[in-house]
């Protein structure tokens, strides 16, 4: 493991507890994989010019130019559900694939990759190798991970952080910082109370407001987090209950960007100098809210329209004082 | 040997509800068993909601629930007074029999919007 560049930070609640810790599927642990993602190649995707984010489709043509005055870019997937074997798709791990080769051919390499959580449908093993063995498939050497509440499925996440956030305790939040900008992984789907939204809890509100506390407030914000950090449909548990205190110490910086999974559909939303988006999914989409009486997946997709409906996102950035932009592409 | 034998050809003929509750009369009055039939519940989970929400019944009735949404949900107990049930997939059921009367709350804990209780009334 080369040293890690000087310009380099990497912040985990966890770090300084787990060295000894017992290496991970990818052989090594949570520091080295942090470290490691921290001086990856620089491809190009986040796109900030002053102030607001533009989206606009993005084939694999567009890229280079793109790319051009970029620092380095990075892609989103999200809710792979693996496991799931119904209507619309009964082959989630073959879209997942088509994801991957889409990202793969991506004229320039991204940075890495996040996945914004349900990797699985029912958090079993098997569903969890699934995951791990086609994950491999991406060129990009790392990929970052957050849990969705499918993961966390029967065990509160158990199984899912001694795969993917090896180090962690059950907890399993972090932060880096790459090029500029920084990341931070927040997770939202543990101990639901009855009744309740997402939520991040106490002890992790007061590790995110140390986390950025020391930071200058024209450092890019990156979050990471499964469920919306904000309330787009109570009915539908589409909201982070305790993410407004969360959101509280973010407000300061000039660049926030959101990034969530859950809804299955593409959403944004700006709130001052927080920009919130959800992703699609790479399995099977949700219909918008309240236009159906549940949430679950729209089985009326057919399968000439499944591809349109489901995808990736790649995001440019290209310096820090100019905006992001972010990019959604569908399998077809 | 003449309880476990009927209890036999009981199973063989009447729903499985009613083959708990014989089960459980079995052990203490099975006169009361027979005369008084505890109830049985089931509860379907469609469209992300416990239906019926509310269910009331006799102390030793065993409710059922079943998944019928392509989306996996639990039944879980709000104060952890009775075991939860892990994922339920589409068509899976899970059943547990209450004892104790009193007002059992359960949500999912993959979608805690959905909420459900369990009011269960002393058999007399």
């Amino acid at each position: 493991m080369p040293a890690l560049p000087a310009q380099y930070t990497i912040e985990d609640n966890r770090m300084k507890d787990q060295d000894g810790q017992p290496e991970t599927q990818a052989g090594m642990d949570r520091r080295k994989f942090l470290k490691c993602m921290a001086w990856a190649g620089g491809g190009v995707l986040w796109v900030m010019q002053g102030g607001v984010l533009r989206a606009q489709t993005l084939s694999v043509g567009d890229t280079a130019a793109a790319v051009a005055d970029s620092t380095f870019s990075f892609v989103q997937i999200s809710d792979s559900h693996i496991g799931f074997h119904q209507a619309p798709n009964p082959d989630v791990t073959a879209t997942l694939r088509e994801a991957i080769a889409k990202v793969n051919a991506l004229s320039v390499a991204p940075a890495f990759v996040v996945h914004t959580g349900d990797l699985t449908h029912l958090a079993k093993p098997e569903q969890f190798d699934t995951v791990a063995q086609v994950t491999r498939g991406f060129k990009t050497e790392h990929t970052f991970f957050v849990p969705g509440e499918h993961d966390a499925l029967g065990d509160n996440g158990t199984q899912y952080f001694s795969r993917f956030g090896k180090g962690s305790s059950g907890q399993g939040w972090y932060s880096f910082d790459y090029r500029g900008a920084h990341f931070i992984g927040l997770i939202n789907v543990l101990d639901f109370r009855p009744g309740g939204l997402g939520r991040l809890g106490h002890e992790q509100l007061e590790w995110l407001e140390k986390d950025v506390k020391g930071l200058s407030s024209s450092t890019p914000i990156v979050v990471l987090a499964h469920m919306p950090l904000w309330t787009m449909y109570e009915k539908w548990g589409w909201g982070t209950e305790d993410s407004a205190q969360a959101l509280a110490y973010l407000r300061r910086f000039g660049s926030v960007t959101v990034l969530n999974g859950h809804i299955h559909q593409i959403q944004h939303k700006v709130e001052g100098s927080i920009r919130f988006y959800t992703a699609r999914s790479t399995a099977y989409p949700i219909p918008e809210a309240g236009t159906v009486p549940a949430p679950g997946p729209d089985a009326s997709v057919t399968a000439d329209r499944l591809h349109s409906l489901i995808g990736v996102r790649d995001v440019r950035y290209v310096k820090v004082d100019s905006p992001l932009a972010i990019t959604d592409s569908a399998l077809n | 040997m003449k309880r476990p034998t009927l209890q036999i050809i009981l199973s063989l003929i009447l729903v499985p509800a009613a083959l708990v509750v014989f089960r459980a009369a079995a052990a203490n009055s099975p006169a009361r068993a027979i005369t008084a039939p505890l109830q049985a519940a089931t509860v379907s989970i469609s469209n992300f909601s416990f239906q019926p929400a509310v269910l009331t019944l006799k102390a030793g009735a065993r409710v059922t629930w079943t998944n019928h949404d392509t989306t996996p949900h639990t039944v879980t107990s709000s104060d952890k007074r009775f075991t939860s049930s892990g994922g339920l997939d589409t068509g899976d059921q899970y059943s547990i029999v209450f004892d104790k009367p009193g007002a059992y709350e359960y949500f999912c804990s993959l979608h805690p919007m959905m909420v459900g209780k369990v009011i269960v009334q002393p058999s007399n």
